[in-house]
């Protein structure tokens, strides 16, 4: 378990896992959760918050999954990429639907700023890319662009006008953070 | 744009990886990605970069959520009844957190196992009536999930366009 590498990373077993999967395999679901739950959960978690709702995004996600493993095409993108986007849109759906987009807004960006002076919390697995190593790597203008988008639900022009910032200025942070990102992996 | 370095510079790569392109404006990227090798690589280290932010985040589930999820999970899949079954619905009408005090988020995900049951009860006696009706209500869950998700992509197709 120590040095398992990223998950994110494909492998022969995660293309076994899509095979049975595709086969309707429902053990392999089990599987799936014990390879995938944790990586999805953080996501969902961050962006809806309440527990109880991310429990219900993760489960919604999972039938999604299951669902729509015909439709995954490896050539597009790994699968990590696809069940990722999966989940934080569910949870996008959920933050909406519920209208709570005000007040998520302005708790997203409390949440996003203290984070970013906080030590990463025991349940990060530190032997994956952390989020130590991340921070080190983005500075806080970056991180906090990055964290609406991807965390926030919000296009480039929402959150520009969030941050009252030129729609260029976020367009860069956006872009040269992910550039940064790209390169923990290269 | 079928000059690679411009498709490069025009930040269609971030939206696409961001999830801020409707399915037309998808595709176009998506074309482009294959047309041009140059491309496919820049889009996938995008994608991986968000990749490694997502496992950065990695949360283990709360114990015992396991095993509810799993187990939820598992009895939608395994019965397109259980599937059909309006009561699966339930646990997404909890109160909004952002409202935790209004009521006990609990009532949802107690009431709905005990429903499940007795739905599968039903399902062993009238099997053949509940496939029929439940493949009317996955039709109907499936156009309404299309037509929220055109819904969803039409809210979000003005703020792709406007970039």
């Amino acid at each position: 378990m120590p040095d398992e590498p990223l998950i994110s990373i494909p492998t022969a077993a995660e293309a076994a896992l899509v095979s049975r999967l595709r086969a309707r395999d429902e053990t392999a679901m089990t599987e799936f959760y014990d390879r995938y739950s944790a990586a999805l959960y953080g996501v969902i978690q961050r962006i809806v918050k309440a527990e109880d709702e991310a429990e219900d995004v993760l489960q919604e996600a999972l039938v999604k999954i299951w669902h729509a493993i015909e439709s995954y095409d490896p050539s597009k993108g790994r699968l990590f990429t696809w069940v990722v986007n999966i989940s934080r849109n569910l949870a996008i759906d959920k933050i909406r639907s519920r209208q709570h987009r005000v007040s998520s807004r302005t708790q997203g960006l409390d949440d996003s700023l203290a984070a970013q002076r906080q030590a990463a919390p025991a349940t990060f697995r530190p032997e994956h890319v952390g989020l130590q190593e991340i921070t080190k790597q983005l500075v806080p203008e970056q991180r906090q662009v990055i964290d609406l988008l991807y965390f926030g639900g919000f296009t480039q022009s929402e959150a520009a006008e969030e941050l009252n910032l030129p729609l260029g200025t976020v367009k860069t942070r956006a872009r040269t953070a992910l550039k940064v990102l790209a390169k923990l992996i290269r | 744009m079928e000059n690679y370095q411009e498709i490069l510079e025009s930040g269609r790569l971030e939206q696409y990886a961001l999830g801020e392109l409707d399915p037309a404006a998808r595709a176009e990227v998506e074309a482009q990605a294959s047309r041009y090798p140059e491309v496919r690589q820049e889009l996938d280290a995008l994608l991986a970069g968000l990749d490694v932010y997502a496992e950065a985040h990695a949360l283990t589930p709360p114990a015992g959520m396991r095993e509810r999820v799993l187990g939820r999970v598992l009895a939608e899949i395994k019965s397109p009844a259980a599937l059909a079954a309006p009561v699966a619905e339930v646990p997404t009408m909890r109160v909004s957190a952002s409202n935790p005090h209004v009521a006990s988020p609990s009532v949802a995900p107690v009431a709905a196992p005990a429903a499940r049951r007795s739905g599968w009860a039903i399902a062993a006696s009238v099997a053949l009536l509940l496939s029929l009706v439940g493949n009317a209500l996955l039709y109907t869950n499936l156009q309404q999930t299309r037509s929220d998700l055109a819904v969803a992509l039409g809210e979000q197709t003005p703020f792709a366009n406007a970039t």
